[in-house]
């Protein structure tokens, strides 16, 4: 592709007429394609329009009109795939250009027989080793060989033509699967009533507006798709900063409510400590009070005792005392000893009493 | 459940419970514990001071239908008592039972938790069989026997224990010796006793029951009556009546304790005899009551001097002396102790009556174990000695059993007899040495089969000490399969009072080297052996079954060679080995040391 000045990609992927080099050999072509696609012209007239602007602009490295317009009258869609497949090589798809190019260097060569200084040169740009083992890949995978070889089959053209198309869809959607591409718009474009229903040249420009249309529904579809995937990403992203949100709320109202916890565990650890050492000193209290109501009972019961012991012992003093006045003559002696002990019994007492014990 | 101290005391029983830092004794109304008396009539059980009163002589036992210190029974199966046949266990448990109800009703305000576990005092003789029939008692009485422990040691750890600081007491008699003198009104029972190491460890024990203080109140009463009576006609004096004999006891009783502090007192019975001048009077001094009692109390006082005298203590030896007991509360007492220790180093116990009952609640409150004083041990051949329980052992309490079995072997079968002695040192402590003196607790032996070779006859041997402190030990032989049993009812206790430290050392008061064995003992040489090895085996014996064992390369022990030579007749002269004329193996020494008997 090195005579190929590629131009840049517009926002939708498709290069401009207005983008497009004027040294671009297919320069033409890309306002025949635009209209095409605008489904304003036949796909003849607009062939035959390029070619006509081409040799009228003298651009050296085109086919001549004689070529483009025998191309257009034998099979526009040569020139439609080749548009297309320009397309794909200026959205960055090199790979996928160099198989289209290929093919359409080839498909060239079977029609024509002969090579003329242009196609010879893209049937060179395409001869790399490298070019040629891709699209060997490809061709094997998105067309069957018996078909591909079959010279003049324009079916297997199409579905060349379509290869590319898919190629370039994927190269759109990047994580689309192939076969379900190829499943899909092989049911819904080429199915046996369209094909038999519809001349060439409508099934051509069909298949051109079909696959623009179906570019454009995939890439609405994808758009509308993405759209509601970055809408639900974005919904889902807000949900999840809400929930996280609302997580960290509750993370903080976790932190809060363990802080209150553990102010509270705190509290009652302190109050069951206190109540502890309450009912420590309760039950000390209980235990000192009955052992000090054991205690005064006990000295109560012994003070009980040992005063009755010794007011028994003065009672039998004092009746030895009346016995010993009472005896005739009274014996005086003996009286006055008990008395005296009588009296010292009592002073012990008193002082006993007095002293608590 | 409480734990209470019983003091089943010879002349007075009492039970006393901890309360906080104090112990509360539970006495009768009286202010009194009550007495040990009980008395039958009919079907009538008088128990305590009532009984007491019936009686109008201090002797302990029986008299009629009248039992004082019932506990001494306990030796005997039945008694006669007032002519009808009883089990002193019955009788026992009726004294038992009475002091439980009193205590049970003490106005004092107390929780006993029924007072179903107790701690009960027991004295210092009071043998194995008795200590069981004892447990039978309670156990009658409603009243489970925690642990025994014995009076002395009571009386001093509640001594101990009445101090601010029991640590600092027990550290500051640390190593020192203390004399209990329970002297009541009953018996004198005295106890030297060691501290040693936290271990309260009986020494010495004596007692006497013809000076209890109960005798010294008749003995006064007695005298008084002959000298008042003396100018009284005949009919006088034989028309006095027992209440006037009580009166007079208790007359005579206050005399003893006035003339501690006068000179002299006018002993005074008004109306002792019928008639109009019918009164007792006799004036009495300090010198009377001297001459009454004196030896009585000189004889106290002698009875602490042989005990320390038999124990080899000198009296400066002695630390402290601790007065307890009804005649603590003599001044003539205390001061003859005075006397012989010195003023500072008697004790007299100011709770003196509840001593005994407040030391056992408290060993009970703090659970403070008695512990075996003494090892007990096995003696085998050549003069070695198995121990089946170490001093310092503790002893089990209600329902326990201390278990030691060891495997022995029979050194000696020809008499088809394995003879075990159990034995004991004379000195509490561990470590005692080999050669010192025993004391045989019993003998015993089991048949084995005499035509068995040395060791090959294993003596399968079971000790045990139970609930009430009675060592048995059974021996079973494996071939013959024989069995012999034995129980030992005088082993030694003492009470721990430390914090689980080491039994003291019986090495600490010097090793005597002697025969294990005194002079005059009956000495039974053991033919037990631990583990089969050839020296245990006599020398005869051995020489008949290993002649090489005494070839002179293999230096074969002397002992074994001189038992050997003795049965065996001088191969030059024919006279019987080690004849005084006999010359001939003077390269053979003469034996020494005594031989099987």
């Amino acid at each position: 592709m090195s005579q190929v000045d590629e131009p840049a990609p517009s926002a939708d992927g498709r290069p401009s007429v207005d983008e497009a080099s004027p040294n671009d050999p297919l320069h033409p072509l890309w306002e025949l394609i635009e209209d095409a696609l605008s489904g304003d012209k036949e796909l003849d007239d607009l062939s035959r329009t390029a070619a006509e602007r081409a040799m009228r602009e003298g651009t050296p490295s085109l086919p001549p009109p004689s070529t483009l317009r025998r191309w257009a009258a034998e099979d526009p869609q040569l020139h439609f795939a080749h548009a297309l497949l320009q397309r794909a090589d200026h959205m960055g798809e090199p790979v996928a250009a160099h198989a289209a190019l290929v093919r359409l260097s080839r498909a060239l060569i079977e029609r024509n027989g002969a090579l003329d200084d242009t196609d010879r040169d893209l049937l060179e740009a395409t001869r790399s080793l490298e070019t040629e083992q891709f699209v060997e890949q490809l061709g094997d995978y998105l067309v069957p060989k018996p078909q591909a070889s079959v010279p003049g089959d324009h079916e297997g053209l199409d579905r060349r033509v379509f290869a590319r198309t898919l190629l370039y869809l994927h190269a759109i959607a990047k994580q689309m699967q192939p076969s379900e591409l190829v499943r899909h718009l092989d049911a819904l474009f080429w199915s046996s009533h369209a094909r038999g229903s519809l001349p060439r040249s409508k099934r051509a420009a069909l298949f051109g507006s079909t696959t623009d249309l179906a570019l454009g529904a995939t890439a609405e579809s994808f758009a509308t798709a993405l759209g509601e995937l970055e809408e639900e990403r974005s919904r889902v992203e807000r949900e999840r900063q809400g929930e996280r949100d609302r997580v960290n709320a509750l993370e903080a109202e976790l932190v809060e409510s363990q802080e209150r916890v553990r102010t509270l565990e705190q509290r009652v650890s302190r109050q069951d400590s206190e109540a502890l050492e309450l009912n420590r000193r309760l039950e000390e209290a209980e235990r000192r009070t009955t052992e000090t109501r054991t205690h005064a009972s006990s000295d109560y019961e012994s003070l009980r005792a040992r005063t009755g012991r010794q007011l028994r012992a003065q009672e039998e003093l004092l009746s030895e005392l009346r016995s010993a006045l009472d005896r005739d003559p009274p014996k005086v002696a003996i009286a006055s000893e008990r008395a005296e002990e009588l009296s010292q019994q009592l002073a012990r007492m008193f002082l006993e009493l007095e002293a608590g014990r | 459940m409480t734990t209470v101290g019983f003091d089943f005391g010879t002349t007075n029983s009492l039970v006393a419970v901890p309360a906080g830092n104090r112990m509360i004794p539970l006495l009768d109304e009286r202010g009194l514990p009550t007495p040990s008396v009980v008395a039958y009539e009919g079907e009538r059980t008088i128990v305590g001071q009532p009984a007491r009163e019936l009686l109008d002589r201090p002797d302990l036992g029986l008299h009629g239908n009248i039992v004082r210190s019932p506990k001494f029974l306990l030796r005997d199966q039945t008694v006669d008592v007032g002519g009808v046949a009883r089990s002193p266990v019955d009788i026992v448990a009726d004294v038992l039972r009475h002091v439980r109800e009193g205590a049970l009703q003490t106005p004092i305000d107390v929780d006993l938790m029924g007072l179903r576990s107790v701690v009960v005092t027991i004295p210092v003789q009071m043998t194995g069989e008795a200590r069981s029939a004892l447990r039978q008692a309670f156990a009658r009485a409603g009243m489970e026997v925690k642990q025994f422990i014995h009076e002395p040691l009571a009386a001093l750890y509640g001594h101990l224990r009445a101090s601010a600081d029991l640590a600092t007491a027990l550290r500051e008699r640390d190593q020192s010796r203390i004399l209990v003198a329970d002297w009541g009104g009953g018996t004198l029972d005295l106890t030297l006793c060691e501290l040693d190491r936290g271990h309260l460890v009986q020494i010495r024990n004596a007692g006497t029951t013809s000076v209890g203080g109960d005798h010294l109140d008749v003995r006064i009463r007695n005298r008084v009556l002959d000298e008042a009576s003396a100018r009284w006609s005949a009919p006088r004096r034989e028309g006095v009546s027992r209440a006037a004999h009580r009166r007079l006891l208790a007359a005579s009783e206050r005399a003893k304790i006035k003339l501690s502090d006068t000179e002299a007192y006018t002993v005074y019975v008004p109306s002792f005899t019928e008639g109009s001048d019918g009164d007792l009077e006799l004036r009495i001094d300090r010198a009377w009551l001297d001459a009454t009692i004196g030896r009585d109390i000189a004889e106290g006082v002698r009875q602490v001097e042989q005990l320390l005298e038999e124990a080899a203590v000198g009296v400066p030896e002695v630390d402290e002396c601790l007065l307890t007991g009804g005649m603590a509360n003599m001044p003539s007492v205390a001061a003859k102790l005075r006397e012989l220790f010195g003023p500072r180093r008697v004790a007299i116990a100011t709770n003196s009556t509840t001593m005994i009952a407040e030391g056992a609640a408290w060993v009970a409150a703090d659970g403070q174990p008695l512990v075996l004083a003494k090892d007990a041990q096995v003696s085998l051949a050549r003069q070695s000695f198995l121990e089946l329980f170490a001093s310092g052992d503790v002893m089990p309490t209600a329902g326990n059993r201390l278990v030691r079995r060891s495997e022995l072997f029979c050194a000696d079968p020809r008499d088809g007899h394995a003879r075990f002695e159990l034995c004991s040192p004379t000195r509490p402590g561990r470590n005692i040495p080999q050669n010192e003196t025993r004391r045989t607790l019993e003998r015993f032996s089991v048949r084995v089969d005499d035509r068995a070779a040395p060791f090959r006859e294993r003596i399968h041997l079971e000790a045990s000490i139970d609930e009430d402190l009675i060592l048995h030990a059974t021996a079973t032989s494996s071939n013959i399969r024989d069995t012999s049993s034995v129980a030992v009812h005088d082993l030694e206790f003492a009470l721990s009072v430390g914090d689980g430290a080491a039994p003291p050392s019986g090495a600490r008061m010097g090793v005597q080297e002697a025969d294990p064995f005194g002079p005059g003992d009956l000495v039974v040489r053991s033919n037990l052996a631990p583990e089969p090895d050839d020296r245990y085996v006599p020398g005869e014996l051995l020489y008949q079954l290993k002649p090489g064992y005494f070839a002179r390369h293999s230096r074969p022990p002397e002992v074994q060679v001189e038992e050997r030579l003795y049965y065996k007749p001088c191969a030059v002269c024919g006279r019987r080995a080690n004849h005084d004329d006999c010359r001939c193996g003077d390269q053979v020494s003469r034996p020494t040391r005594r031989t099987a008997s």
